[in-house]
């Protein structure tokens, strides 16, 4: 998400499942939806058939993606950049890219301060002590009215579009193919396809998810597919775009509402020990326009701000306190996932609540978690189902009686048996009805939240303690304090005017002086005086082009396809008729809810409204890895990198204690690509639970590509023994020929995949996945590498 | 004055007769109603449809047995001789009671002895397709579908050899039916109908 | 449409060789298209047969494939086939929806012995009614599509109804209802004709030249029918090229059992006009004959009698021979 809002302003699938009918070609990489989204697959299979779509699959394995493709290209385990890098290349080379798009929707017209540059793998402004960069080397160049130079016949050398067109010129098709282990023609002929669609009249997609976002480079494979699609201008447009596909019937939801770290929710910032005051917090996160025509809505920051923490604080937030700024902890330092294990290995960290989902088998490098875990003191899991999680210490190889954590665990209710919305990935927030009761004595999240916070409240009135202010302040203003219903938690997130009592309509009301408070800004206008919009279910589409704006609450606004302004060309008028965004009449935007003012003419401001440059940005100093993107190794490879071996792997990533000595590269030990991923029959770990879908995918598999199996004499349906430097499994070999030897830089990379579904508590016990990944993560989200690594075969 | 009798079949011999005889009706009473709806109520021999199909596969074992201990029993006495040859090709005389012109019969005339070799080798093709259709999961389809083409056509054959046997063996020829009951004829009997097991008999 | 479930044929009865043509059946028929084309082999469709079905759990294991059965079974009457094929240097990974075809012509019914164990609906479905199955498995024999599967726990034999009963109150069968990707159709056997050359067509276009509906002629159509990609390599799908309902042994069997009815009564009916016209033999004190013809033996019961006498208890037990 991070690399989606460092391009376009938001971090969100930009359009939406049902709007994948109305595209021309689909590139699905990172991602198997066939086999993770199913229902959400059948738009793509919809355009197949009922448009002439092309749906092209990149992936390390043939995929039931794949099987209903018209084009697959396999490719090695970590090598995505280097392809869409290629594909790039193959758009400016062929001048396929849409040039009018370009200069009215991105920052190509843009110019680069002289101080930028990139040689040898690193850009401008590497510092190796620290091991990161100081971004300012990467500063656009301003003019005298102070805002950034623009050259709008892309021909300045300094400007975004020559630079771009530099940057990614050493990925030729050889070069790919030598990176990626396909062939230059396969490239080729797929790179025809997908630059297909760099017209007017042609919009093509992208999906992709975790096979993405879980690499040391993940949020640089997906600015490198941003990039691409706003040079094909595919930006904006039904059937285009760049569409993340989130695992869960609410992953989109849970971000939303800050689930990952270093947010709040509504994307807001956590402020950091520096920010003292209110002001230097709202200073810090506010950006300024770099240009004089962009709307730059993220100007309005300290709207979204105050009212949220009028939201939790009430009366106790006023603008003589900082709004309670004071309230918020201040974070230092980064919170992520392998942090805070990372944390817990050293001892700092003594506790951990897991609420809803499973940590250890979700995390990378199991025997290393384990150890981290069994440092803890206590440890809560709540969860509808006994989790392996809570059963840690009984984990194959454990000795129960040297850990010392206290585990508590306390079963809570399913989401069938409680009402509340799903966010899905296309952004729609949709109310559902509870289905069955809980079983007897199992409380919902909401119930078991509240008594945590009552309880420790009443334990702070009666002992006092530090911070206790935070925490007698805190806004629980529910009919049943110590239940809130999901309603009453609704109409919070939508947020009223303090004055009136009225439930805000959108968040063009909010203000920054407390009148107003909203929990999560996005979703203001989700539950209005008109009712709950999440529950509406209205099937009208008077466009035909599925936006159903009376269906449910689509987050902006209900707007349906984000930055819908740039389906449009500079006047206004659509790219395509026939499938068109929103138009400008003359006197307003009509069609979608427009990503624009309603009334406020096309040539007013940059298409973007969430960049202070008002436009999309081809380069990007929002990533902490460099304003293009790179190829770089993962960190365990089967292959030098053959653009720069001296920074092989991406030079910014966070090592982890005793990480490096965890990795096997160059080790003829480890000689085989590894990923894992997900299949359909399953649902993460919680289906180990359900007998069904046990039946339907019942153990532990390893796939092993037809070569190697004959290699090393394993048949097909025996058992084989996997294991990487850090920990093994022992699963059924699924001998295929779905996973063909590749080709990388002249030597033969073979390619062994592994499901991630199994552990030891469950109707089926198998082997963890995570027994095989490294501890190391995206350099800017530090989301795990799950996806490449190097393991070794045996027959067991 | 009570006519001397002659004893024709010893008491296991008439054991084995009546277990092949019983399973044998069995069998065809309940194979016949697998094979025509309108007799699919002679199931209720055997219990009902589902049970009969249970059993009947069962009784065929009894009846393999029986016809297997037969065919050891008898098998000496069942090779046709000269003497036999002629009576095959008088049997137009035998089927219209014109004696004179029948062969002399040893204890089996040629007809009971060809009944023997057909009933023996129609035993043979029930229990090979019997087992069959027994246990159809072990096959396939299309041999299946032979086998119940053949399991029929024995049963066709096997069908019109009882009707044959049991009208010979009762009304066509009173005094028949007491030997395979206790076990004797009468020597007038005998002496008609297997002369020359009548002359053995009574030699002194 | 017709919901209702009016019985066309009945096995083991005198409809079920009713030529369909002969048949006037209520209204619409059934289909069922399975577009393996769209197909993405999730196996919603086999959970949700399990789910409507209560079929309850059977335990697998994985026996290096995606499939989660190696074969049917009475717990499970639809499975996901997967099968890897190259076709022209290309990649293929076919996978079929394995289930009851339900036939026009269905041989299960014409095959089975147990009047009324196996229905045909007017409205295309073929049902087990397993109150009736006596396990004999001739369907199994019958069928051409190696469907049925025989439980010996319980002596019966099952395969998928199409979900009947939803049918039955104007729903899909629920392989439809969860098919993700609308891989699965429901509608009249005529829309789902329209919509398979339709799909056909679509797949033609995408440089499927070989595309073809399944709906095999020999078993005269059937309610589930395929859009096959690769409609020249149908054993790639375990799909018979020429099913037929009825098979030489069958036809030959049919045959027999009509002829053999005939020869048995004719058997029967010949013993008793030769009884008629000889009656039962008498015989003299020394073995002949005593007379020939029917006129005499009327005239002679005693000696008739006689002849039975020697059945006296008494004497026989005192006779035994040498």
């Amino acid at each position: 998400m991070a690399s989606l809002a460092a391009t376009f302003g938001r971090g969100a699938m930009t359009n939406h499942w049902k709007d994948i009918k109305n595209t021309d070609v689909i590139l699905v990489m990172g991602a198997n939806p066939a086999e993770n989204h199913p229902c959400g697959f059948k738009w793509a299979v919809e355009a197949r058939d009922d448009r002439g779509a092309k749906l092209l699959t990149i992936d390390p394995r043939f995929t039931r993606t794949s099987a209903v493709a018209d084009r697959h290209m396999q490719i090695r385990p970590g090598s995505d950049i280097a392809v869409l890098g290629g594909l790039i290349r193959y758009a400016l080379e062929n001048d396929l890219h849409h040039a009018d798009y370009v200069r009215a929707h991105t920052n190509a017209t843009f110019v680069v301060g002289e101080e930028y540059g990139f040689a040898d793998g690193l850009f401008a402004g590497f510092d190796e002590a620290a091991s990161n960069y100081d971004k300012t080397a990467w500063d656009y160049e301003r003019g005298p009215d102070g805002y950034v130079r623009r050259d709008p016949s892309l021909e300045h050398p300094r400007s975004v579009f020559q630079l771009l067109k530099q940057h990614y010129d050493r990925y030729t098709p050889e070069v790919v193919a030598d990176i990626a282990g396909c062939t230059a023609d396969e490239f080729l002929q797929m790179a025809e396809i997908i630059c297909s669609t760099g017209r007017a009249d042609r919009v093509g997609t992208i999906m992709y998810a975790v096979g993405w976002t879980m690499h040391t480079v993940g949020s640089q494979i997906i600015r490198t597919a941003a990039i691409l699609q706003l040079l094909l201008g595919n930006i904006g447009r039904p059937g285009g775009g760049i569409n993340a596909l989130r695992g869960h019937a609410n992953v989109q939801g849970a971000t939303d509402h800050a689930i990952v770290a270093g947010i709040l929710p509504g994307y807001l910032k956590v402020p950091t020990p520096p920010q003292t005051s209110l002001a230097a917090h709202l200073r810090d996160s506010t950006p300024r326009p770099l240009v004089a025509d962009t709307v730059n809505y993220w100007g309005n920051y300290p709207k979204f701000y105050v009212s949220q923490m009028k939201a939790w604080f009430g009366e106790h937030a006023t603008p003589e306190n900082d709004f309670a700024y004071h309230h918020l902890a201040k974070q230092d330092g980064d919170a992520t996932w392998l942090t805070i294990w990372d944390k817990a290995r050293e001892g700092t960290l003594e506790g951990f609540v897991a609420l809803g989902f499973n940590p250890l088998l979700a995390g990378p490098d199991v025997p290393r978690l384990l150890d981290s875990m069994s440092k803890l003191k206590w440890k809560v899991v709540i969860d509808p189902f006994m989790l392996d999680s809570a059963e840690f210490w009984k984990a194959p190889g454990m000795d129960p009686a040297a850990i010392d954590t206290e585990v508590l665990y306390l079963p809570s209710s399913h989401w069938i048996e409680r009402d509340g919305s799903f966010t899905n990935s296309g952004r729609w927030a949709q109310w559902k009805e509870k289905a069955v009761d809980p079983p007897i004595g199992v409380q919902p999240d909401t119930w078991i939240l509240s008594e945590l916070f009552w309880r420790v409240k009443e334990l702070y009135q009666a002992e006092g303690g530090a911070w206790n202010d935070a925490i007698q302040q805190l806004t629980w203003d529910y009919l049943n304090p110590r239940e809130p219903t999901m309603v009453e938690l609704a109409k919070e997130i939508n947020g009223y005017d303090r004055t009136t009592g009225r439930l805000l309509s959108s968040f063009g009301e909010l203000a920054d002086d407390g009148t107003t408070t909203s929990g999560n800004w996005i979703y203001t206008g989700s539950y209005t005086e008109a009712g709950n919009q999440m529950q509406r279910r209205g099937t009208a589409d008077p466009t035909g082009l599925g936006m159903h704006h009376d269906w449910a609450f689509s987050w902006p606004a209900n707007r349906r396809v984000l930055y819908n302004r740039a389906s449009a060309d500079a006047e206004g008028r659509p790219w395509d008729q026939s499938r068109a965004g929103i138009a400008w009449n003359g006197r307003e935007w009509i069609g979608d809810v427009p990503d624009y003012g309603r009334t406020t003419p096309p040539d007013a401001a940059g298409a973007f409204i969430m960049t202070e440059e008002g436009v999309a940005r081809l380069f990007s100093s929002h990533l902490a890895d460099g304003p293009f993107s790179e190829h770089y190794e993962p960190v365990e490879s089967p292959s030098p990198n053959a653009l720069h071996d001296n920074v092989a792997v991406n030079p910014v990533i966070r090592w982890y204690d005793g990480v490096r000595e965890s990795l096997a590269n160059g080790d003829d030990d480890y000689p085989y690509a590894c990923t894992i991923y997900r299949v359909v029959e399953r649902e993460h770990f919680v289906t180990s639970n359900v007998p069904l879908l046990v039946e339907a995918m019942p153990d532990f598999f390893v796939e092993l590509p037809e070569g190697l199996a004959a290699e090393k004499g394993i048949p097909n349906g025996s058992q084989v023994r996997v294991w990487s430097k850090r920990g093994e499994v022992q699963g059924t070999a699924i001998v295929t020929k779905r996973i063909k030897p590749l080709r990388v830089n002249g030597r033969v990379v073979w390619t062994v995949g592994i499901p991630v579904h199994w552990g030891f508590v469950g109707i089926t016990q198998g082997s963890m996945a995570n027994l095989l990944t490294p501890f190391i993560g995206d350099a800017n989200t530090r989301c795990p590498e799950f996806k490449s690594f190097l393991v070794n075969v045996e027959r067991a | 004055m009570a006519e001397r009798l002659l004893t024709r079949f010893s008491f296991f011999e008439r054991i084995l007769h009546w277990v092949v005889g019983v399973t044998f009706v069995l069998l065809l009473a309940t194979g016949l109603a697998f094979a025509y709806p309108a007799l699919f109520w002679l199931t209720a021999l055997l219990g009902g449809g589902p049970s009969a199909r249970v059993l009947h596969p069962w009784v065929g074992v009894l009846f393999t047995a029986g016809m297997a201990a037969m065919i050891v029993v008898w098998f000496r006495d069942m090779f046709l001789s000269d003497s036999d040859r002629r009576w095959l090709r008088a049997v137009r005389a035998y089927a219209t009671r014109d004696s004179a012109n029948v062969p002399p019969a040893g204890k089996y005339n040629a007809g009971q002895k060809m009944f023997f070799w057909v009933q023996g080798a129609l035993a043979v093709v029930f229990v090979a397709s019997g087992v069959a259709l027994w246990f159809p999961a072990a096959f396939g389809a299309s041999f299946l579908q032979w086998m119940r083409l053949a399991h029929y056509l024995a049963t066709l054959g096997g069908g019109l050899f009882l009707i044959v046997h049991v009208y010979l063996g009762t009304v066509a020829y009173p005094g028949t039916a007491r030997a395979m009951i206790d076990g004797t004829v009468t020597e007038r009997w005998a002496r008609h109908h297997h002369p020359r097991w009548h002359e053995e008999q009574t030699r002194p | 449409m017709a919901d209702s479930l009016t019985i066309r044929r009945v096995s083991a009865s005198p409809d079920a060789f009713i030529p369909i043509s002969a048949l006037r059946s209520g209204g619409p028929t059934y289909a069922k298209l399975v577009d393996i084309g769209a197909c993405i082999g999730c196996k919603g469709c086999e959970v949700a047969c399990k789910e409507w079905n209560d079929l309850g759990v059977e335990p697998t294991a994985n026996f290096g494939s995606y499939q989660s059965h190696r074969d049917l079974s009475p717990k499970t009457w639809l499975l996901m086939r997967f099968n890897e094929v190259e076709v022209d240097g290309n990649l293929n990974w076919l996978i079929k929806k394995d289930a009851c075809l339900h036939c026009e012509d269905p041989g299960c019914l014409f095959s089975c012995p147990a009047p009324g164990a196996i229905v045909q609906y007017t409205n295309g479905i073929v049902d087990f009614n397993q109150e009736s199955c006596i396990g004999c498995q001739y369907c199994v024999t019958g069928c051409p599509f190696d469907i049925p599967r025989f439980d010996a726990s319980t002596r019966k034999v099952s395969k998928c109804n199409m979900c009947v009963d939803r049918v039955e109150a104007g729903l899909e069968p629920a392989c439809v209802k969860t098919c993700p990707t609308n891989a699965i159709s429901w509608g009249s056997k005529h829309d789902m004709l329209a919509l398979a050359d339709q799909k056909v067509e679509t797949l033609q276009s995408r440089g499927y030249a070989n595309a073809a509906v399944y709906n095999p002629a020999g078993v005269g159509g059937t309610h589930m029918m395929y859009v096959v990609p690769h409609g020249d390599r149908l054993a790639d799908y375990s799909l018979p090229s020429d099913p037929t309902a009825s098979p030489a042994p069958m036809t030959g069997l049919m045959f027999m059992k009509r002829l053999g009815a005939w020869m048995m009564g004719f058997g029967v009916l010949g013993a008793l006009v030769h009884f008629l016209r000889y009656g039962p033999e008498r015989l003299d004190e020394h073995g002949d004959h005593r007379d020939h013809g029917d006129g005499p033996a009327r005239e002679a019961p005693s000696a008739r009698l006689g002849g039975h006498d020697g059945h006296g208890d008494g004497p026989a037990r005192q006779a035994p021979s040498a």
